[in-house]
């Protein structure tokens, strides 16, 4: 396969996955592209295309792991941090709605938010969930439902936040 | 309440659920994608797959003795305006290896139109993609795409995934949008991924509930919509 084709078959899914697993809005381009690159530079590995997905997932969650891991990243107070973003949470636009699921996300642990947006947002298999992050399935299984159990927890939490002065013209 | 108990699923409220199926639906723009598309340019002509280990050892005497196309040089330029462009030059060694010259541009900003050149590479024989190719400066049409992916999905369920994500990357709202996920509901069912095609079915009737093509989607899924994850 043409790498070419191959980015774009699976730019989008690169993309929302870098994104989903907390790379700040304006890292996003930056870290899919050195997925991309990491892919490139170890396209020998890929044996068979059918496994690309969990390939590009377990590149995506080393690169934005490592990203984050940077002094300078944890250091820096996010622009797109969810206190200043539930002021648009009731708006239905697209963009409202991926402050919120990011503000959700950013609750949970990375190992629990990594199988939690591989099988709810990415639709990837169970088995597809532990090769790519290395892990047994029952594993998996375990980290899906603790993630499921905080991210409901945090999302309850958000939902509870009282209204905030403007909110309600904001819509 | 639900139990602390990590060996069973947990309940996600609705608006939790809504929030997520949102994410799915991400995508870059078609600008974020060109910008991003250009800046991996210089790696796009490299095979990747099964047969890439075969190719590589090609593409590495080929890249010893090939000389830097304009197209190169620009794209190497254009990768240096993003904050990893000491990675990336490290990272993307590879040579486009070109046919034709390329028109040089002043380097700088990058262009308003992001749309990456159709750089012709050593390979372009097996670029099953190469027919829906645009001109320079011109995305692939909805109606082209769509129409190849419809004759690829019985020989090449594949390309024509291919071809139906491109389009959904370039056009996620376009006027063919019912047609691309009609056709991926046919593909994935093809392909036997019968409960990912039940869960489309289910989206494609909460997006276009009074749509023409439901009814014959669904009859295509016979399943719950709400089958179990694969």
């Amino acid at each position: 396969l043409i790498f070419r084709d191959f980015f774009d078959e699976h730019a989008a899914f690169v993309w929302r996955v870098v994104r989903h697993l907390g790379a700040r809005e304006a890292d996003v381009a930056d870290l899919a592209q050195e997925v991309f690159l990491v892919a490139h530079d170890k396209r020998a590995q890929l044996r068979s295309l059918d496994g690309a997905r969990s390939w590009l997932y377990r590149i995506a969650f080393g690169v934005v792991r490592n990203h984050q891991r940077l002094a300078h990243v944890r250091r820096e107070v996010p622009t797109d941090a969810p206190g200043e973003d539930l002021a648009v949470a009731g708006h239905r636009d697209e963009v409202a709605n991926r402050q919120v699921l990011r503000a959700v996300l950013d609750q949970l642990e990375p190992d629990k938010r990594a199988v939690l947006v591989a099988q709810a947002i990415e639709e990837m298999s169970m088995n597809e969930i532990a090769e790519a992050l290395s892990i047994p399935v029952k594993t998996a299984y375990s980290r899906l439902y603790a993630a499921q159990r905080a991210a409901a927890a945090a999302f309850a939490r958000l939902a509870a936040e009282p209204v905030r002065d403007g909110e309600d013209d904001a819509a | 309440m639900q139990p602390d108990d990590d060996s069973a699923p947990a309940k996600m409220p609705p608006g939790l659920v809504s929030l997520l199926d949102a994410g799915r639906r991400d995508a870059p723009s078609a600008d974020e994608l060109a910008r991003l598309r250009l800046r991996l340019a210089p790696a796009m002509g490299s095979t990747i797959g099964p047969r890439s280990m075969v190719s590589l050892a090609g593409a590495g005497a080929i890249a010893a003795g090939a000389v830097l196309s304009v197209a190169g040089v620009l794209v190497v330029l254009a990768m240096q305006s993003g904050p990893l462009r000491e990675e990336s030059r490290r990272s993307a060694p590879v040579v486009e290896i070109t046919t034709r010259p390329v028109e040089p541009r002043v380097v700088g900003p990058l262009p308003e139109d992001l749309s990456p050149p159709p750089v012709a590479s050593a390979r372009d024989d097996r670029d099953e993609s190469a027919d829906v190719e645009p001109r320079r400066g011109e995305l692939p049409a909805e109606d082209v795409l769509i129409d190849r992916a419809q004759r690829a999905l019985a020989s090449s369920p594949r390309r024509a995934r291919a071809l139906l994500r491109r389009h959904e990357v370039l056009y996620p709202d376009g006027a063919l949008a019912q047609e691309r996920e009609a056709l991926m509901v046919s593909l994935l069912i093809r392909t036997g991924e019968r409960a990912h095609a039940a869960r489309r079915v289910q989206r494609f009737a909460e997006r276009w509930p009074g749509s023409a093509h439901l009814a014959r989607l669904r009859t295509l899924v016979r399943s719950d919509p709400g089958a179990p994850p694969e």
